[in-house]
């Protein structure tokens, strides 16, 4: 953002301000500027894909885009103080698997006993879904989920499998094809991806559930082995790969999504008027490219849509971890 | 070779020539302000890389990132203040030779320190990468414990009062250490109920409120000045003879410290500084000198938190892993360019990669007629009546917290340790040895416990990794050493206290 910009920025939101705001119409959104909260860290995966499809959005409003960065709690501190924002389309969150997750844990959306996302936000579209990837060190000498699965079968609770944190969507996907697989593996937390994924480059780990990105590079040099990703389809971003349900895993589906959120009460009109900026933007080559560098495929959805999909997911989601804690 | 063909004309074209002064200038700047860190600024600069190429967003912010370093100590040394919290144990000793008006000295010899530290480091990253990579990564869980270890053993005396308060202070740094999630179970520890403290409390809040605020606090009332160090003109920089004689080989070891601790990740600058300023007072002959303005306490951690974050790009550029916040943000940026930071960036990217190590150099040589000739420019921005400085500070280190996570429950934590700071100034405590237990008490826990995990719960298997079986060694050669020396000690002089030193104190 230019100083000019912000400058402007500044005093359209002091007129703001002064004046009380007042009902948002869609038509003439964005008014002011609209701040994009982000609750992870700047240049961690949600943070990016947030930045390559707003910088594209914005380009399409008259009014900047503010990306705020509000890191903290696997995204609980950010998705909490953002949530209380008024409904008024100028302010957006990035969301996570992770940091959805985390709300739901600590009982928020839980009130009908089911999780329920639109009691503490409005979904308004998913931006991307995409597989983790099964990647494991050469030394543990399997090529292929049925390899794995029978090496695990063979030695129970010897595998060590490394994730970016307990409860964490690595975590629980590991739990999942100990659920489908009927293995036993043995977990070792980290703290981020970033500190786990070198445990398993030394071979400290010799498996993990990882985002695409953190791992084939390194596949691709040879220094680990990508066996599948985890989605129920081949992904179309890595179409080489087999899925682990066509590894002998029947049923087993597990992907990770980023997706845009707004503090609940937003208006249906505007609700549309934001789906349908982003879903634009995001239809843009060259916003697809970027996101296919991060190993991100667009996948926007209308607005109930995502609600619906969020909803069944994170019950998923909570059933494992609900597994996972009763393991310890 | 690369770095000619390929890496310097890519710096020093005129753009990235310019964007290179305008990292480490920048950095220089934030580094001096006490409380604002190149976290800060990289993290701000990141929407700019967007309209930038990817090697000129790189050489940008990577020159913010090492230019905060050399900016750190100034405050340090003039005012007690740290700059960065790398720079927290430069205070030590570089206030105290201020007071002695050997404030230019010092800040000649920590800007010589750093180029030394920093250009050495270079070196060693264009060509060890390959070794340190792989170093790096034989790092398990039972070495990082082993290490940590070690260092907690060597760096826990640091301070300069009585040995059982400094064990105290590192005990309590421990403890503070162990707020928020615990990695190994997913319990919560310490929290409160508080979100914000899930992932423990944040490094910078923690130095900036002990050593940052409640120097502040404590100068309240009193009358000193930068004025007091006397004018910093060129010739009153250069050290006497002794002085830099004195400093040669602790820049060496300093060097040595960082460019080990650079390329580990989670580990960095502020480690690396710490540890080797541990290990000069330990092989001094008369370590009571530190604490009161001993050259050899500025020099080596200048050079090593230098020489830290040159060889901390070692992890990033080589394999894509980020080894700290600040490098997660120059990984980001290369991301949004659709660059994909791994094994193969430095093939695929050869101009990238080049290019950036080339713009070290550049910026190293700028950083150094930043810091020497033109060091008065910064003393100034120190000079400014402490009335309006004083409280300028106090705003510059809440501003700092609070961009770290955007948290204003971080800027009432500095509130709080600053207050704390105080009243440990108060009872003669002092911070030092509190931060390192701060840093390495919570990850000695986690990677111990990992340890265990792994080798399911056999300690025997943890000594059978030879590097981990040498860093034990060690630790125990160094507990042996201190029991010995302390009882050679009671026995030459049976009823003497060791000498309190009384000078150098800056209450």
């Amino acid at each position: 953002m230019t100083r000019s910009s912000f400058l402007a920025a500044s005093i359209v939101a002091a007129g703001i301000v002064l004046t009380g705001g007042g009902a948002v119409l869609a038509q003439d959104y964005p008014a002011q500027p609209v701040n994009v909260v982000i609750p992870f860290p700047p240049g961690g995966g949600t943070d990016t894909i947030g930045r390559i499809v707003f910088n594209k959005v914005a380009e399409g409003w008259s009014e900047p885009v503010v990306i705020q960065n509000q890191p903290g709690a696997s995204g609980l501190v950010g998705t909490l103080s953002a949530m209380r924002e008024a409904p008024d389309g100028y302010t957006l969150i990035m969301g996570s698997t992770g940091s959805i997750l985390s709300l739901a844990r600590e009982g928020m959306g839980m009130d009908s006993g089911a999780f329920q996302i639109q009691e503490v936000l409005t979904p308004v579209t998913q931006l991307s879904a995409d597989p983790y990837v099964v990647a494991v060190h050469p030394s543990l000498g399997v090529e292929s989920i049925e390899e794995l699965v029978a090496l695990a079968k063979s030695d129970p609770d010897a595998i060590p499998f490394g994730s970016s944190g307990i409860g964490s969507a690595s975590h629980l996907t590991g739990v999942l094809f100990e659920q489908l697989a009927g293995v036993e593996l043995r977990h070792v937390p980290y703290s981020g991806t970033g500190e786990a994924v070198p445990a398993l480059l030394g071979g400290d780990i010799k498996l993990m559930f990882a985002p695409p990105s953190s791992v084939l590079p390194h596949a691709e040099d040879g220094a680990l082995i990508a066996l599948a990703v985890t989605s129920e389809e081949r992904s179309a971003l890595h179409p080489d790969l087999p899925t682990v349900a066509e590894g002998g895993v029947a049923g087993f589906s597990a992907i990770g999504w980023f997706g845009l959120y707004a503090p609940t009460g937003v208006e249906p009109g505007l609700l549309e008027a934001i789906n349908t900026a982003v879903t634009d933007a995001m239809a843009d080559p060259a916003v697809v490219e970027a996101l296919a560098n991060q190993g991100a495929a667009p996948a926007p959805m209308l607005p109930d849509e995502y609600r619906d999909w969020v909803n069944a997911d994170v019950s998923m989601w909570l059933e494992l971890a609900a597994i996972a804690e009763a393991e310890e | 070779m690369d770095l000619f063909s390929i890496g310097f004309p890519t710096a020093l074209s005129l753009e990235n020539l310019a964007y290179c002064f305008a990292g480490v200038f920048l950095g220089t700047f934030v580094g001096v302000l006490p409380g604002i860190g190149g976290l800060t600024a990289v993290a701000l600069l990141l929407p700019v890389s967007f309209y930038l190429d990817p090697i000129s967003a790189l050489i940008l912010l990577a020159g913010i990132y090492y230019g905060a370093e050399y900016g750190g100590s100034t405050a340090s040394i003039l005012l007690n203040l740290p700059g960065t919290a790398s720079n927290a144990v430069t205070c030590i000793d570089g206030y105290p030779m201020t007071r002695q008006g050997k404030a230019g000295p010092a800040l000649f010899i920590t800007s010589v320190g750093s180029f030394i530290g920093g250009t050495l480091g270079i070196a060693v990253l264009m060509a060890l990468a390959p070794a340190l990579v792989s170093l790096a990564l034989s790092f398990g869980a039972a070495e990082y414990f082993a290490a940590m270890l070690l260092g907690l053993i060597a760096a826990g005396t640091i301070g300069r009062g009585k040995p059982v308060k400094s064990v105290v202070m590192v005990l309590l740094g421990v403890c503070l250490g162990l707020a928020g999630i615990d990695i190994n179970s997913g319990e919560r520890r310490f929290t409160y109920g508080f979100f914000e403290l899930f992932d423990g409390i944040p490094l910078v809040v923690v130095a900036m409120g002990l050593f940052g605020m409640s120097e502040v606090i404590a100068s309240v009332g009193k009358i000193k000045s930068v004025t007091e160090a006397g004018r910093i003109t060129l010739r009153s920089m250069i050290p006497d003879r002794k002085d830099m004689k004195a400093s040669i080989m602790p820049i060496l070891r300093g060097f040595g410290v960082g460019s080990f601790f650079g390329p580990l990740p989670g580990t960095g600058p502020t480690i690396s500084a710490f540890m080797a300023y541990a290990i000069e007072k330990r092989i001094a002959r008369q370590p009571e000198r530190f604490g009161n303005g001993a050259v050899e306490g500025v020099a080596a951690p200048e050079s090593a938190n230098n020489a830290a974050v040159q060889t901390s790009f070692v992890p990033t550029l080589a394999l894509g892993i980020p080894g700290s916040a600040t490098m997660a943000i120059m990984l980001g940026a290369l991301m949004i360019h659709g660059i994909q930071p791994g094994p193969r960036l430095m093939g695929d990217h050869p101009e990238l990669f080049w290019g950036l190590v080339a713009s070290f150099w550049i910026g190293n040589v700028l950083l150094l007629v930043l810091n020497i000739p033109l060091i008065g420019l910064w003393v100034k921005l120190l000079q400014i009546p402490y009335r309006l400085l004083y409280p300028i500070i106090l705003c510059m280190i809440c501003i700092g917290v609070y961009s770290i996570s955007n948290s204003v429950f971080d800027v009432w934590l500095v509130i709080i340790f600053g207050l704390v700071g105080y009243g440990m100034k108060l009872l003669d405590l002092e911070p030092a040895p509190l931060l390192i237990g701060f840093i390495l008490g919570p990850m000695i826990e986690a990677q111990f416990r990992r340890a265990l995990i792994l080798t399911g719960g056999d300690y025997l298997a943890l000594m059978q990794r030879p590097i981990a079986a040498a860093f034990f060694a060690c630790s125990a050669l160094l507990v042996g050493w201190m029991v010995y020396a302390m009882f050679r000690r009671r026995k030459a002089r049976p009823v003497e206290e060791l000498p309190e030193v009384a000078e150098g104190k800056t209450l």
